[in-house]
């Protein structure tokens, strides 16, 4: 669940760095650079989200017949993220983050407990980013909806990965990243990418790349989010390259956005929406996971939020998301899913959290899945946090920046 | 020191010579022949004497204007705007007139002087006299004497200038901040009998208004309060969004009981370790003289024979120890008023609200360094050399054998 204070852990995690490496790279720093001064001390970052919940579901719900199947201790999705940063000398920004998250119990059993799904060199300047290495994949962070976990629902909130076998879900969140985006006012972003989508289930050409695509987004001035009636909005093309044999290639238009519905910094609601259309797969039937991501399908993820920050007291969080999913070649098949989720704030980034998830399948899902309705209750804390040391480079896109004349300071 | 003061097309109408800054009475100097006076020997004896009624107001400071006395009338407007520290390094602020620091007011005694203070920023602002006898309602404190003057609006204020003497004036607004990101400024108020100016007789005199910048800290506590400040102005503009304005979302409460009351029902207050984590210093990394470090600070000339008087102002938020190489000086005032006897030293302390007058002699023709002896106040980012130094430069060094040409270093 994203911080009631609106700063979700993908934000903190933006920052970047890892002085712990500073042993491993400096050979190769020395190498490439004569000229760096040893006494210059980047802002080191760190920031991370624990989440932690009791899961209950029916008896198999988790996997498995017996005791037990009906009830977990998750605690997927909790990450950390050390960065470092600095200013270069032509007014840029370099910077590099590197962390791992947790995967869920059933990854976990297969020792993949961890997964890292940040490794990132990133460069900016004012009108211009470019970054490369492993982190978000550019569909999964275009809308964030405010499910317990980024992988909640995740089949309607995002673009799916046609090449991952389906065991670790994090496979449709990162990916090995390379891109440029451009912006004009900090506001108007186009991002121009290329991808090599972690490739669990083979499938695709062979090649680094796997996948190329294009967005443009809309977002607001931060912090004034609550009070603006359009937060963001985008839309964005991604085309996948798999084999003949593994159905063809897939290409992917999606768009979103999100705006206030009640505009207000201490009962503020929102709509959110993603929706997705993928073409040009050949895949007709859904035997295992990877043909439900591959084949074509129309995604409609929709979420209608209420969070209360009265000023001076803890807050809390309401948000149902609903999500729709259709598979355009294969006869009846279809889902849809909900999550109501509730968080209430302890302290600053710590929330206890509650939600209910209901998803229902129909036609070849259900062979997949194993069941046509499953729910499941989850209760826990989520805990979230983020510092920063030798404090020396801002935010880009502060409100001072973006109100005012552009500083890199 | 060499203030490019920006301040309103009414003040300079009315003020003639006075309002001007004081770089443009040093230059003047070099037209004129310096004191014949012989320097270890005052004009006239030292006036000044202890009174134990001296901090009486001369004038009621509640007192309105007659018909017939003159009112100098200053425009300030303050709005967010960027300053240059040292090349390359620029950073926004708060400034006065699009100045920093603001610009350098100075009357006469018993004066009346009236600001009208214009408000183009986005937060919320006051100013302080700081040093002035002044009525209460014109002190410039927010809620103590007077509602913070918002985005957009205009408060006058109205006040006889007295004691005469250095003074400054600030922000009041969240101090911490406002002062620190560029609301502060000179204020002179100039004796009708001057035992400074006639036991040292001079022509030029120098204003020295000493800061110190954390450059990570205004960055951050600007966007936080630009982000609250605009967040208000948005809310303003809807009757929806402004019944959800009130004290709690400011901070203000109407009394002590009050906010024990809200604590007690819940309210969270921000100093709270629950809020706060561990309490963030201010570390400052520029320190200025007159908004400028080292090498771009403004040197003080002077001529062998000539007496010039130095205004240090504190209008920061450390102590620093301003040392004159070469030289002894005499410390002439403090917060102002006159000493009841000058006191001959080469090093004066420095505190933030303080100000100490000075007269230094031409006795010893070269070019000489003048710093804060508080070395971490002598680097720009860290690096030394930097920060709150600038030069005593005779004009005529070359006539006594000086030929060492001024070099400007940085750390390299």
């Amino acid at each position: 669940m994203h911080d009631l204070l609106e700063t979700t852990f993908r934000q903190r995690l933006a920052v970047v760095g890892l002085l712990l490496c500073a042993g491993a790279i400096a050979p190769a720093q020395a190498t490439h650079s004569d000229q760096r001064d040893t006494s210059l001390q980047p802002q080191i970052e760190f920031a991370g989200e624990a989440a932690s919940t009791l899961d209950l579901g029916r008896r198999g719900t988790f996997g498995g017949h017996g005791f037990g199947t009906g009830s977990r201790i998750n605690l997927s999705d909790s990450g950390l993220v050390f960065g470092a940063s600095q200013r270069l000398y032509r007014n840029e920004i370099g910077s590099f983050s590197f962390g791992g998250i947790t995967t869920d119990e059933s990854s976990a059993g297969g020792g993949r407990d961890i997964f890292m799904h940040q490794a990132l060199l990133d460069y900016q300047r004012l009108n211009l980013e470019v970054f490369l290495g492993r982190t978000d994949t550019p569909t999964s962070r275009f809308i964030e909806f405010p499910t317990l976990r980024g992988d909640d629902l995740i089949e309607y909130r995002t673009v799916l990965n046609p090449f991952s076998n389906g065991e670790t879900i994090e496979e449709h969140r990162y990916s090995n990243v390379a891109a440029v985006e451009f912006n004009q006012g900090l506001k108007y972003f186009e991002n121009v990418h290329a991808q090599h989508l972690i490739d669990s289930a083979g499938g695709d050409t062979g090649s680094g790349i796997n996948s190329v695509g294009t967005s443009f987004q809309f977002q607001n001035v931060p912090t004034l989010e609550a009070l603006q009636r359009v937060v963001t909005y985008g839309v964005g093309f991604e085309h996948r390259d798999i084999q003949k044999s593994a159905g063809g290639n897939s290409d992917v238009i999606y768009g979103g956005g999100v705006v206030n519905l009640n505009r207000s910094l201490v009962n503020r609601t929102d709509l959110r929406l993603f929706a997705a259309r993928s073409f040009g797969s050949d895949v007709n039937s859904l035997t295992n996971l990877t043909d439900t991501f591959r084949s074509d399908a129309t995604s409609v993820a929709l979420s209608l939020r209420n969070l209360r920050t009265p000023f001076g007291q803890p807050g809390h969080q309401l948000a149902l998301t609903l999500g729709y999913r259709n598979y355009e070649k294969v006869k009846g098949a279809s889902s849809y899913g909900a999550a109501l989720s509730y968080s209430q704030n302890l302290g600053d980034g710590f929330d206890v959290v509650a939600q209910i998830v209901h998803e229902h399948r129909n036609g070849q899902l259900v062979d997949v899945f194993g069941r046509k309705d499953s729910t499941t209750l989850q209760l826990g804390f989520v805990y979230n946090f983020g510092s920063v040391l030798n404090k020396s480079v801002g935010p880009r896109r502060s409100p001072v920046n973006l109100l005012h004349k552009y500083i890199p300071n | 020191m060499n203030t490019d003061s920006k301040i309103g097309r009414r003040q300079l109408l009315r003020l003639g010579g006075l309002g001007i800054g004081t770089g443009l009475l040093g230059r003047a100097f070099g037209q004129h022949p310096p004191s014949q006076q012989p320097l270890d020997t005052p004009a006239v004896p030292w006036k000044a004497n202890f009174d134990p009624k001296g901090t009486t107001p001369a004038y009621p400071p509640r007192d309105k204007p007659k018909k017939g006395e003159t009112i100098h009338e200053f425009e300030i407007e303050v709005t967010i705007g960027t300053h240059e520290i040292v090349p390359g390094v620029e950073t926004h602020m708060f400034l006065f007139n699009n100045s920093y620091p603001g610009p350098e007011i100075r009357v006469n005694e018993g004066d009346w002087v009236q600001v009208n203070l214009k408000n183009s920023s986005p937060e919320f602002h006051t100013i302080h006299w700081h040093g002035i006898a002044l009525a209460n309602e014109m002190d410039g404190v927010p809620l103590g004497t007077q509602w913070p003057v918002g985005p957009k609006q205009e408060f006058r204020y109205l006040w006889r200038a007295q004691p005469a003497g250095t003074h400054f004036y600030h922000c009041h607004v969240m101090t911490t901040l406002h002062q620190q990101a560029g609301l502060v400024g000179s204020l002179i108020i100039e004796p009708k009998e001057d035992v400074v100016r006639k036991a040292f007789p001079y022509h030029r005199e120098y204003t020295m208004l000493l800061s110190e910048l954390d450059t990570n800290f205004v960055r951050d506590m600007m966007n936080e309060m630009v982000t609250m400040s605009v967040q208000m102005e948005a809310m303003n503009h809807s009757a929806n969004l402004m019944r959800e304005m009130n004290g709690r979302m400011m901070g203000w409460f109407a009394s002590k009981e009050t906010l024990v009351k809200a604590v007690k029902n819940g309210y969270v207050p921000p100093y709270l370790s629950a809020r706060t984590g561990t309490a963030m210093p201010i570390t400052p990394n520029y320190f200025m003289i007159n908004g400028k470090s080292y090498p771009m600070t403004e040197p003080l000339m002077i001529r062998h024979g000539e007496n010039i008087r130095v205004r240090l102002i504190g209008g920061g938020m450390m102590p620093h120890f301003i040392h004159l190489h070469g030289h002894d000086f005499w410390h002439v005032c403090q917060d102002g008023a006159p000493l009841a006897s000058p006191v001959r030293m080469n090093t004066i302390a420095v505190s933030p609200g303080t100000t100490s007058d000075i007269i230094i002699q031409g006795t010893n023709p070269g070019n000489w360094h003048f710093h804060t002896h508080s070395d971490l106040a002598t680097t720009n980012n860290g690096q030394h050399p930097g920060g709150m130094m600038t030069m005593l430069m005779y004009e005529d060094a070359k006539e006594y054998g000086v030929t060492f040409p001024e070099i400007i270093a940085i750390s390299s």
